[in-house]
C-alpha cells in the first residue's frame, strides 16, 4: 500500500509540474500584463518599468526557472493587480469554494442516488421515465440558465431566497442546487445503470429467494456493490467543484476560486493564475487519491488485492 | 483607460444577459413582494471588486469608483466636471512651471490625523516614486517636485509648463495619511483605507463586499445616506435582479441588453449619465504602402459616411448614447460640439470610393472583442454589415482583449481596423488624440502619420489656458475629420439602474459618488 501511495504521489507531482508548465506557457504567449495594467496614458517607459518590476523583461526560460524555484519553496508570489500575496488571495477564496462544493456534493449524492434508485427499482415504469427525464434536463440545461431562472423565481418573484451573495445557509441553497443538480443528473443515470446490473446478479436472486426483505436486499447487498462506479464519478465531480465553478460562482456572486481564476486570466495576473492552477491541480489530485483509498473500504476485494501486490 | 480588466466581462456574460434580459422583463412586470421599506443602508451592486484600498497601487476603474468616496483629491470636480475646491481651496500658477495650492484648514483623516501640506507632499512623493509602481504615474510625469510651504500651502513644480494640471488633479492624486502609513507599514492602506473623504472604511471582504460609513465630520457636510455597501456581483443580469428584488438600490454601468428590464419595472429606473468614452474603429495605418486603399484619406472618410450611427445606437444600444463627431464628447474641456459628425450617406461613400479608384470596393477586416465593452460584439458586427453594403467586404475577427492589445502595442495587428473604446477620465478634449492618434503615442496605429496633426496635438497639450485649448481643439477636430484616421462611432453608454426610491447622479468619470445620493421616501 505504501509503495502504491508513493507511486501515486510521484505521479501527482509530475502531473502538477505539467499543469504549471502549460499554464505558464499559455499565459506568456497570449497577452501582455503591462498592457492591461496601465492606462492609455502610459508611456513606453512606464510599461518597461512595470515589465522590469515584475521580471517580465527576462527571457522566458529565466522567468520559468525562477517561478518553479519559488513554487517549490511554497512562495506563489504577489498579485500584479492587487499587490497582496497570492497565497493570501487563495486562502481567502478556498473556504467559499469548499463550502459550495460540499453542499453541491450533498445535493448530487442525495438527489442523484435517490433518483437513480427509484428508476432502477421501478424499471420501465412511469417513475423510471420521470426520473430519467429529470436527469436529462439536469445534464442538458446550462447552469447559467437554470441559475438565472431560479433567481427570477425564488429571488425576484417569490422573494424567498437572496438573489445572490455569500452569507448564511439561505445564500447557499440556489448555487448548491444548480451546481449539485448538474452532477446529480450524471450520478442518477450511473446509479440506475449500475444498480440494474447488480440487481441481475445471482447473489441478489439468492438473497430474495432466502426471503430477505426487499429493503435489505436493495440497501445492504445491491447498493453497496453498485456504489463503486458512482463513487468514482462523485470523486471526480468533487474535484472539479473544488477547482471552482466559474459560471455558478459568477451568477450567484459567490467569492470562490473559479472567479478568482477567471478574473486573473482576463487581467493577465500571472501569479494568481498560476497559483490557482497549482491549487486546483493539487486539490483535484488529493481528492482522487482519497477516492482510491475509499475504494478499499467500500470494496474489500480491492483492499486484499492491494495487500497481495 | 485600458487597465480595465476588473471591469472586463467574460464573453458568455453577454449571452447570459441577452437571454435573460427578456426573462427579467417578464419578472419585472409582475408584482413581487417588497422586501425593503426605504432601507437605511444603500447597497450598490457593482460588477467588479476593488483591487486594493491603496490609491497609489491601482488606476483600475472599479477601484477608483469606490475609493473616491473614502479619499479626496486637491481639486474636486462636480458632476459636470467643473473644477471646484477640494482639499485645496484655491490654486494659481505662480509662474509657468509652478502651481500653488492653498489648502483647506481643519480637515482630519478618518483616524484623527490632521490633514496638511506635509500629507500632500507625502502622498504625491509616494505616488510618483518609481518603487511604488503606481500605474497612473505616466499621467503626472510632468510633476517635478512637491513642496510644503507652511502648513496650508503646497507648491508643485513641473518640468514644463502644464496649464491643465488642475484638471488632472481632479481625478488622480488621492491624499493619504502619512502618520498612519508610518505607524502601520507602507501596505497598511491596501486592506484598511483611511482618507479624508465623505465615507469611512468599515470592512472589505474580497470579492464579496466593501462597507462604508458616513463621515459625520466631512468638510463637505455629512452625507445623507449613513451606510453604504458595495456588493460585488460579477454577472450583470443578477445585478438587475437584485434591484428588482429590492436587495440592492443601485447597479452602475449596465450593458444595453438589460435596459428594457429596468425601464419596464415599476420599481426601477434607468439613469443615463454623460460619457467620457468614445467607440472607434481605428485604422491600422502602421507603415501603410501608398497603393493600399486606407492610405487614401478619401477612402477613410468614405467608410465614415457608410456607417449609420443612429441605427446602431437604436438597435444595439437601445438609443443610449449619441453619435460623436470626432474624438471628444460634450463634457470634455475644449471640445467644439458644433463640429458635426459624418452624416450617414452611403451614396457619398460609394462616390468617394469610386473617386479613389475603388469602385468595386476592397477587402477590409476589423479586430473586435466580445464582452469587454458594453455591446462591443454587436456594434462591430453592425459596422461590418453596413460597410458591406457600400461594397467594402468586411471580415470581423473577435479576439480576447489581452491578445488584441498586445498586438496593438507591438504594432502587429493583423487586421485593418481596431475596434476599441478610448476614455479620457481627465475630461480634456486633447487627451484622446494624444493617446490614440498622435503618431509617437503608445497606442497610435497612425505611423508615420500626419506631421501637421502631430504638431497640433502637441500645441494642444501646451495650451496656456482653456480658451486657447478650445481654439486649437477645434482646428484639431477639423483636421481629424479631414484625415479620418478612424471610423468614429459614438459615446460608450454610462447607463445605471436605480430603484425608484433613490436619487443619484451618475458621473461622467464613472466614480460612484454616493455622498450626493439620497432617498426620495
Amino acid at each position: 500500500m505504501s509503495e502504491y501511495l508513493v507511486r501515486r504521489l510521484a505521479f501527482s507531482l509530475t502531473a502538477m509540474l505539467g499543469v504549471i508548465t502549460i499554464v505558464f506557457a499559455l499565459l506568456h504567449v497570449t497577452g501582455d500584463p503591462a498592457a492591461l495594467l496601465v492606462t492609455q496614458d502610459a508611456t513606453r517607459q512606464d510599461m518597461e518599468r512595470i515589465r522590469h518590476a515584475y521580471g517580465l523583461d527576462q527571457p522566458l526560460s529565466v522567468q520559468y526557472a525562477r517561478f518553479v524555484e519559488r513554487v517549490v519553496r511554497g512562495d506563489l508570489g504577489y498579485s500584479y493587480r492587487q499587490d497582496v500575496p497570492v497565497t493570501e488571495l487563495i486562502a481567502g477564496h478556498l473556504g467559499a469554494t469548499f463550502e459550495l462544493a460540499l453542499a453541491s456534493l450533498a445535493v448530487a449524492i442525495v438527489l442523484g442516488v435517490a433518483l437513480g434508485m427509484a428508476a432502477a427499482v421501478r424499471r420501465g415504469s412511469g417513475i423510471d421515465a420521470a426520473a430519467m427525464t429529470v436527469a436529462l434536463f439536469g445534464t442538458s440545461m446550462p447552469s447559467f440558465w437554470l441559475g438565472l431562472l431560479l433567481i427570477i423565481v425564488f429571488g425576484v418573484k417569490l422573494g424567498w431566497l437572496p438573489v445572490s451573495g455569500y452569507g448564511g445557509l439561505d445564500h447557499l441553497i440556489m448555487p448548491a442546487f444548480v451546481l449539485g443538480g448538474f452532477y446529480a443528473a450524471q450520478v442518477s443515470r450511473l446509479t440506475r445503470t449500475s444498480l440494474l446490473e447488480v440487481l441481475d446478479q445471482d447473489y441478489i436472486r439468492t438473497g430474495r429467494a432466502k426471503g430477505l426483505r426487499a429493503r435489505v436486499v436493495l440497501f445492504k447487498h445491491a447498493l453497496r456493490n453498485a456504489a463503486l462506479p458512482v463513487l468514482t464519478v462523485l470523486g471526480l465531480s468533487f474535484g472539479q467543484m473544488l477547482g471552482g465553478a466559474v459560471v455558478v460562482e459568477s451568477i450567484f456572486a459567490w467569492p470562490g476560486m473559479g472567479r478568482l481564476a477567471v478574473q486573473a486570466v482576463l487581467g493577465r495576473d500571472f501569479p494568481v493564475v498560476q497559483g490557482a492552477a497549482i491549487t486546483g491541480a493539487a486539490v483535484f489530485l488529493a481528492v482522487n487519491l482519497t477516492v482510491d483509498l475509499v475504494y478499499g473500504w467500500v470494496d474489500p476485494r480491492l483492499r486484499s488485492a492491494g495487500q497481495q501486490a | 483607460m485600458k487597465g480595465v480588466a476588473p471591469m472586463a466581462r467574460s464573453p458568455w456574460r453577454t449571452v447570459v444577459a441577452l437571454v435573460v434580459g427578456a426573462a427579467l422583463v417578464l419578472a419585472a412586470g409582475g408584482a413581487g413582494p417588497t422586501q425593503a421599506q426605504t432601507p437605511r443602508t444603500l447597497t450598490v451592486a457593482v460588477g467588479a471588486d476593488i483591487d486594493t484600498g491603496d490609491p497609489a497601487k491601482s488606476t483600475g476603474l472599479a477601484t477608483i469608483a469606490v475609493l473616491a468616496n473614502i479619499y479626496d483629491t486637491l481639486v474636486h470636480r462636480d458632476a459636470d466636471l467643473n473644477l471646484k475646491p477640494g482639499l485645496a481651496l484655491s490654486w494659481r500658477a505662480v509662474d509657468p512651471t509652478t502651481w500653488e495650492f492653498k489648502l483647506r484648514r481643519g480637515v482630519k483623516f478618518h483616524d484623527g490625523e490632521p490633514f496638511n501640506a506635509q500629507a500632500v507632499k507625502f502622498s504625491f512623493d509616494r505616488m510618483l516614486d518609481p518603487a511604488t509602481h503606481w500605474p497612473g504615474a505616466g499621467s503626472l510625469r510632468l510633476i517635478k517636485t512637491v513642496t510644503a510651504a507652511g502648513d496650508d500651502t503646497v507648491r508643485i513644480t513641473t518640468s514644463e509648463p502644464w496649464p491643465l494640471m488642475p484638471r488632472f488633479l481632479g481625478y488622480y492624486g488621492m491624499i493619504v495619511p502619512p502618520a498612519y502609513l508610518k505607524q502601520n507599514g507602507d501596505d497598511a492602506l491596501v486592506r484598511r483605507p483611511v482618507g479624508t473623504g465623505p465615507y469611512r472604511f468599515v470592512s472589505w471582504v474580497k470579492d464579496d463586499h466593501v462597507e462604508l460609513q458616513a463621515n459625520p465630520d466631512y468638510w463637505g457636510g455629512r452625507p445623507k445616506i449613513g451606510r453604504v455597501i458595495f456588493r460585488v456581483i460579477p454577472t450583470d443580469a443578477p445585478r438587475v435582479a437584485e434591484l428588482l428584488a429590492g436587495s440592492a438600490q443601485l447597479a452602475p454601468l449596465l450593458p444595453p441588453e438589460l435596459f428594457s428590464a429596468l425601464q419596464t419595472s415599476s420599481k426601477t429606473k434607468l439613469v443615463v449619465g454623460k460619457s467620457l468614452s468614445v467607440f472607434f474603429v481605428i485604422y491600422n495605418l502602421v507603415g501603410i504602402p501608398k497603393d493600399k486603399p486606407l492610405a487614401d484619406p478619401r477612402v477613410r472618410q468614405a467608410l465614415n459616411y457608410a456607417i449609420d450611427k443612429k441605427a446602431i445606437l437604436a438597435s444595439v444600444m437601445h438609443n443610449v448614447g449619441a453619435p460623436v463627431a470626432t474624438f471628444c464628447t460634450d463634457v470634455m474641456a475644449g471640445c467644439d460640439t458644433s463640429v458635426p459628425p459624418f452624416p450617414y450617406d452611403p451614396n457619398k461613400a460609394r462616390a468617394l470610393l469610386r473617386e479613389a479608384g475603388y469602385a468595386n470596393g476592397f477587402d477590409f477586416s476589423i479586430s473586435g472583442t466580445s464582452g469587454t465593452y458594453p455591446g462591443d460584439r454587436d456594434i462591430v458586427l453592425a459596422v461590418a454589415d453596413q460597410l458591406n453594403r457600400v461594397g467594402v467586404r468586411t471580415k470581423v475577427d473577435i479576439t480576447e482583449v489581452g491578445v488584441q492589445l498586445k498586438a496593438v502595442l507591438a504594432r502587429q495587428l493583423p487586421e485593418n481596423g481596431w475596434f476599441t473604446r478610448f476614455t479620457d477620465f481627465f475630461g480634456i478634449s486633447s487627451i484622446i488624440p494624444l493617446r490614440a492618434f498622435y503618431s509617437p503615442g503608445e497606442w497610435s496605429q497612425w505611423r508615420p502619420g500626419s506631421d501637421p496633426f502631430n504638431q497640433l496635438v502637441e500645441a494642444a497639450q501646451a495650451a496656456p489656458d482653456e480658451a486657447k485649448l478650445a481654439q486649437i481643439s477645434k482646428r484639431l477636430q477639423l483636421m481629424y475629420k479631414d484625415q479620418a484616421p478612424a471610423i468614429t462611432l459614438f459615446g460608450a453608454p454610462n447607463a445605471n439602474g436605480l430603484t425608484r426610491d433613490l436619487t443619484w447622479t451618475p458621473r461622467p468619470d464613472l466614480e460612484i459618488d454616493v455622498a450626493g445620493a439620497s432617498w426620495t421616501r
